[in-house]
């Protein structure tokens, strides 16, 4: 008979857990992840967030924040809070429609911003306009985003697994308990069970970026220490190597063969991506995220930075040089790149 | 009204998961609070109905007010948020002793299996005592507060609402956890502290949340760097929006703790004048004059 009841509080927990966890909609307070930060859009400057991250075809929620560009003792202008804001998605594929979209503040959460919840048809590449016009005149700005189809919803798998598990277990537990008194065991069947829902929302959940970004300290421990550290600055549509220990700045990036170095990559404006085909490496840099990379090169030669993620007009021609020689010729390099500031 | 200020006063976050949860706590106390009223049970006291019913309704302006929807701008005002979940609204929920208020706001056959779990010796009791010792509590309470002001924890939960969630939901159950200890409320699973035990545990507390204000307050460069992505529309910088925070976990976080104790040590002190005086012949000795205290 407990066990009966037992069952039956388990089973309605099993079926409330899963539907609290997709219960959680992208309608959220204005912010999420940064893709413009303070873009120029004519008189305007915009900043815009997307939620959540990454976008897919049945949730994707945009905050955009119109500003001016400065004003009197302000270290960003006054919110713009009577403009007309566009919305205009454009995808990349040919043949599927575009959308646009006014955003108004009234849907707002926040009431400083333009927020919209879209409905976006197809994956894949879109570029995304916004078009402000208002009383000082309008702008423009544009970013492009990655729409990804809705992670597969395979909690009824895992929690299905949970619930054989602590089946068979109460089932063994009471067969070497019998005539015994079931309470006994629900201590230990409540830690298993606790233990269980633990992992498996820690797996479910340790797949987002959010979740990564904040395991990040653990990078330095894995990598351990790097020999040397480049700073690389992404903007539209160039890029920017700084070499922190001397203050050098270049637009070529110079590397010492055989060492392991760390890149930090940052982006001043939109999504860039940092890639190297001969590296094998390609990393997307999003603003306001710097990202750790570590690279050892191992033989010397001249190879191409590309930019792969679509950041704008120009994008094609975002590439820089990289030169790999040996520790000697770097150093010899540096004093002389150090000389010449 | 200036423009500006009056759309961020209109900033409101509504959830209804937060309202359903916190009507349904406010209402099952009611009913338990009028049932023992009735009976003309000590426990009813009407100052516990306030205290509950204020707990829950600062809670849900830290949750769904502009104090929520401002956090995502100013970084002071997402501390001014976190002071009140895990330092103003636990205090004020468990004064009122919530769990046997709640448990008569029950219906009579749930009451009874409620109190089931809760009697001496049943599974539940034990496991919860096992789960919750103070030290654990407090070690909870101090390793959410300083993980999550890890910068990428910290960046983390400010781009994604579901890791905001977590942060909220762990910072206001283990800020439970601690203040239950404190206050003593029901269940009583520990038994009941000493004052002085309860003065120790909230003051060792006072030497990490200070650290963790002045780590902020005194930071040299921007520690929480989603906040520099973000349009700065109340003239106040990253730097000093930095600051201020810092020092509101600093000051007034601190302060908490120990007005509580406070509070506990004028108890110690009023009991002592409470005692009756000693007779005159005790310690208008000779011997009791020459050195006062060491008649004894």
């Amino acid at each position: 008979m407990a066990l009966r009841k037992i069952m039956l509080v388990f089973f309605l927990a099993l079926a409330v857990i899963p539907w609290l966890g997709q219960a959680k909609l992208a309608k959220a307070h204005g912010g999420g992840y940064p893709q413009l930060t303070n873009a120029e859009a004519g008189p305007y400057r915009v900043s815009v967030w997307t939620q959540p991250q990454p976008l897919t075809t049945d949730q994707a929620h945009f905050s955009v924040a119109v500003f001016t560009p400065l004003a009197e003792g302000f270290n960003t202008g006054l919110p713009v809070l009577d403009a007309d804001v566009e919305l205009i998605l454009i995808p990349r594929n040919n043949g599927a429609a575009g959308l646009v979209l006014p955003i108004r503040r009234t849907n707002s959460v926040n009431k400083l911003y333009y927020e919209t919840d879209v409905q976006l048809p197809t994956t894949g590449h879109w570029d995304v306009e916004i078009n402000v016009s208002g009383d000082a005149g309008t702008g423009r700005a544009s970013f492009s985003i990655d729409v990804q189809s809705p992670p597969i919803k395979n909690y009824w798998v895992l929690w299905g697994s949970v619930a054989f598990v602590a089946m068979v277990a109460l089932w063994g537990a009471r067969s070497f308990h019998r005539g015994g008194d079931l309470r006994r065991i629900v201590p230990a069947l409540a830690i298993v069970v606790v233990v269980t829902a633990i992992g498996v929302t820690i797996i479910t959940r340790a797949t987002t970026p959010a979740a990564q970004a904040a395991t990040r300290p653990w990078f330095w421990f894995m990598a351990g220490r790097p020999d040397l550290v480049v700073e690389v600055s992404a903007s539209q549509w160039q890029w920017a190597f700084t070499y922190p220990d001397t203050g050098v700045t270049t637009t070529e990036l110079m590397l010492p063969a055989g060492r392991n170095i760390e890149l930090k990559l940052t982006s001043t404006d939109v999504i860039h991506s940092f890639g190297v085909p001969e590296f094998q490496l390609s990393q997307d840099i999003v603003p306001g995220s710097p990202t750790l990379v570590r690279v050892t090169p191992t033989q010397t030669g001249s190879y191409k930075v590309i930019c792969e993620a679509f950041c704008g007009v120009d994008y094609q021609d975002m590439l820089a040089e990289i030169n790999v020689v040996s520790p000697a010729d770097f150093e010899n390099w540096l004093s002389q790149q150090k000389q010449n500031d | 009204m200036d423009p500006i200020v009056g759309a961020a006063l209109l900033s409101w976050d509504i959830r209804p998961e937060i309202i359903a949860g916190l009507l349904l706590a406010g209402g099952l106390f009611s009913m338990g609070w009028r049932r023992l009223h009735r009976r003309g049970s000590l426990l009813a006291a009407p100052w516990r109905l306030a205290s509950y019913l204020s707990g829950l309704t600062v809670l849900g302006l830290a949750l769904m007010s502009p104090i929520d929807v401002l956090a995502g701008q100013l970084f002071y005002m997402h501390m001014i948020q976190h002071l009140l979940m895990v330092m103003l609204v636990p205090p004020l929920l468990l004064l009122a002793n919530p769990f046997p208020l709640l448990l008569w706001g029950l219906p009579p056959r749930g009451r009874a299996v409620v109190a089931g779990w809760f009697k001496p010796g049943a599974g539940l009791r034990q496991t919860l005592r096992l789960l919750t010792p103070p030290g654990l509590a407090w070690l909870l309470f101090i390793g959410f507060f300083l993980g999550w002001h890890d910068p990428n924890a910290y960046n983390a939960a400010l781009t994604s609402d579901t890791v905001h969630d977590l942060e909220h939901i762990t910072f206001f159950g283990s800020a439970m956890l601690y203040w239950w200890h404190v206050i003593g409320a029901g269940p009583r699973l520990h038994g009941q502290f000493s004052r002085s035990a309860k003065i120790a545990f909230l003051l060792v507390t006072v030497p990490v949340n200070m650290a963790a204000g002045i780590t902020i307050a005194f930071a040299t460069e921007p520690l929480y760097t989603y906040y520099t992505t973000v349009p700065r529309f109340f003239g106040i910088s990253v730097m000093n929006d930095q600051m201020l925070g810092g020092i509101i976990m600093w000051i007034p976080g601190s302060m908490m703790y120990i007005i509580a104790a406070l509070v506990l040590i004028a108890g110690l002190v009023q009991r002592e004048a409470e005692k009756a005086p000693l007779p005159e012949s005790e310690w208008a000795t000779d011997e009791a004059m020459l050195a006062p205290g060491w008649e004894r």
